[in-house]
């Protein structure tokens, strides 16, 4: 697999509209910059998400995420356990077909973390920047 | 008489009787069992030939109750109800009459799933009380079908296990009492670590009669180690050690010692109690200790009969 | 319902090793509810089977769908032009709707997505147990409504073996003893004493023991010949 300095990775980042989704607006009103090739797509909650989201997002890119409010602070009470444990059985079915686990990851922030939010964005892009490009990838 | 055995003679006569146990190895060495025999030899009036016990393939019961036979003791085949349908069991019983074995034991037998065939298929065509039935309906003349059976039927005497330890407490007497409308003569224990449970589950056997209905014989391990019996305690389903049993064998200096002074006065108390007719002794790999503990137990010379 | 679940990835990944094109087939029924082979599976497994043989460098094309059952001929008419196309079909259903989308493809390659477990009953999110052996001759109103067949480990009659103990059974610790189940609850009904008759020997022959079976019922064929 090339991992050459130019390599761009793709990521998804699926935003609870709680948290992400606010988080990466205030991001905006601060003119914060993060990655151009992440792209965000927000969910009602981030229990919303299913693995299937997560495999189809990975037929794409070279990594996905949920960003979900923080421990005790869902909306919706256990969206963000749910979303962990989704996270959780992604990573299995991608390590069973030796794609690496830290392609799929779960963040928990605030609506007014900013700061927060384009720190866990660009930590994401620098590791998947690292893995190199998803292996699997099926639509180039 | 059934089947005229010695057992059947010793337990008709009215004497307390006593039974061992040699367990097949898992060879084709008979003399092992031969061996065996020859050290308990006279000490009991007949010896219990485990059917692949703890589901692991040993020398078949039937075959080691031949070499019983010829080494001049008396087998007490176990056909256990795992590996083997109703046919081939009805075919085993004719085949080990045709030798002259005269005793047969009834189980359900342990699941493979703790035997070194772990991956077979059990076959529970017929469960212990059914094949009790089995058994009766048999030397009676008739097999489990129905259809009649050619010339004399097979003589048989038909024991059973019965396990007090086992949960549901008092459906323990009811199974035992199933066994005995089955059509079984008698019945060994599973082995008595837990001398007030067994005087409980008594209680509720004379109070029901059965005592006179089948013959009970109580179970006797002689114990080796501290750790087996914490082991018969914790790990092996149907099984208890009461506390007073596992002080006693820690504070001991010689615990195989006491371990024999124990089953000893176990059996000295037996004798005593009203509806126990006899006690199997099962010391597996300790053959040798069943004549100490005979003798010292006031059981020899065995009675004529 | 059927509890099934789905194959290894290497398992299924090697029987696919020759495809290019395949179908992956979904069932509406049984595997559906116990998440094993529906419509959203089919889903992930796609994109499972496709990274995979993406990342070989061996691209195959999942061609997707979920038929309403698969253990019904009738269902199969809306793909049968799509079946066509395909080098095999990978069907995500019990081990009848395999063996049924075999028969009404005969000359399509045909592999098993699952291993077909049971019959059982689902008793927690993501926890199955048996239930039945569909034995041919339910002896349910002997037992209070628990079988002995299928959940004990012997299949015994006249139970509890001596390997009961604190409600289990002497196989592990986390199953339960049927027998001690059954005991419990006609105690509870009153009626306990059943359990003192002998439940006889059992005609296996009603079930597979019988040799293949087949149910024909005269009052149904008679309508339909109509
Ligand atoms: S008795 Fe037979 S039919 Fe009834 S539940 Fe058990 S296996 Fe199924
Ligand atoms: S312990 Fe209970 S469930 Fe297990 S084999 Fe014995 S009777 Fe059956």
């Amino acid at each position: 697999m090339s991992n050459g300095k130019d390599f761009q990775p793709k990521i998804v980042a699926f935003c609870c509209e709680n948290s992400g989704w606010l988080a990466a607006e205030a991001a905006a009103r601060l003119e914060l910059g993060y990655p151009e090739k992440v792209e965000l797509i927000k969910l009602p909650c981030s229990g919303k998400i299913d693995v299937l989201y997560f495999m189809k997002a990975m037929e794409k890119v070279d990594g996905v995420m949920i960003l979900a409010c923080q421990k005790e602070n869902c909306k919706f009470l256990k969206g963000n356990e749910r979303a962990k444990s989704r996270v959780l059985q992604t990573q299995r079915l991608l390590k069973e077909i030796g794609i690496e686990e830290d392609r799929v990851t779960i963040q928990y922030l605030a609506a007014n973390m900013g700061n927060k939010f384009v720190e866990i964005v660009q930590n994401m892009y620098d590791k998947v920047r690292e893995l190199g490009p998803n292996p699997g990838k099926v639509i180039k | 008489m059934k089947a005229g055995s010695n057992l059947e003679r010793m337990l008709e006569a009215g004497h307390f009787a006593v039974t061992g146990e040699i367990g097949p190895p898992k060879s084709w060495d008979g003399a092992v069992v031969q061996h065996h025999a020859k050290m308990m030899k006279g000490y009991c009036e007949s010896y219990n030939l485990t059917d692949n016990q703890t589901a692991i393939v040993r020398l078949s019961s039937i075959a080691a109750g031949k070499l019983l036979l010829d080494a001049e003791c008396e087998p007490n085949i176990q056909i256990v109800c795992r590996d083997r349908n109703r046919i081939a069991m009805q075919s085993d019983v004719l085949g080990a009459a045709a030798l002259g074995i005269k005793n047969i034991l009834a189980l359900s037998g342990d699941h493979q799933k703790f035997g070194n065939h772990p991956y077979s298929k059990n076959v529970y065509d017929v469960d212990s009380i059914q094949l009790i039935q089995m058994l009766d309906g048999m030397r009676k003349g008739y097999f489990q079908s129905g259809e009649q059976m050619k010339g004399e039927p097979p003589k048989i005497y038909i024991g059973c296990a019965a396990n007090p330890f086992a949960d549901p407490f008092e459906f323990r007497v009811t199974r035992l009492e199933k066994k005995a409308d089955a059509g079984a003569d008698f019945c060994q224990t599973q082995c008595l670590l837990d001398m007030e449970r067994f005087e409980r589950w008594m209680e509720l056997v004379r109070a029901r009669g059965l005592h006179k209905r089948i013959k009970i014989l109580a179970g006797i391990t002689p114990l080796k180690s501290v750790k087996a019996a914490k082991y018969m305690r914790d790990y092996v389903a149907g099984m208890m050690v009461s506390d007073d049993i596992i002080q006693r064998l820690e504070k001991a200096e010689d615990i195989k010692a006491e371990g024999v002074q124990l089953a000893i006065e176990q059996i000295e108390y037996l004798k005593k109690m009203e509806g126990v007719a006899g006690v199997h002794i099962m010391a597996i790999a300790w053959e040798e200790i069943v004549p100490e503990i005979v003798k010292r137990a006031g059981l020899y010379p065995r009675p004529e009969v | 319902m059927i509890v099934a679940e789905r194959k290894p990835i290497d398992e299924i990944l090697g029987f696919l090793s020759k495809h290019q094109k395949i179908m992956l087939l979904g069932c509406g029924g049984c595997v559906t509810v116990c998440l094993a082979g529906g419509e959203k599976e089919v889903g992930i497994l796609g994109s499972e089977l496709a990274m995979a043989r993406a990342k070989e460098g061996r691209p195959l094309e999942v061609v997707q769908r979920t038929i309403e059952r698969q253990c019904d001929f009738e269902y199969f008419e809306g793909i049968r032009h799509e079946v066509k196309d395909v080098d095999a079909i990978l069907s995500l259903a019990c081990g009848i709707g395999i063996q049924t989308v075999a028969e009404a493809f005969p000359d399509k390659v045909v592999w098993p997505g699952v291993n077909t477990k049971f019959l059982g009953v689902n008793q927690n999110v993501g926890v199955w147990a048996e239930r039945c052996q569909a034995c041919g001759q339910c002896v349910l109103d002997k037992t209070g409504g628990i079988c002995p067949v299928a959940r004990c480990s012997k299949s015994i009659f006249n139970g509890p073996c001596g390997g009961s103990q604190h409600g289990k059974c002497e196989v592990s610790a986390d199953t339960d003893c049927a027998w001690a189940l059954i005991h419990d609850r006609l105690t509870r009904l009153g009626q306990v004493d059943s359990m003192r008759e002998i439940l006889p020997v059992k005609d296996w022959s009603h079930s597979r023991d019988g040799g293949p079976r087949k149910l024909v019922r005269e009052d149904l064929t008679l309508e339909s010949g109509k």
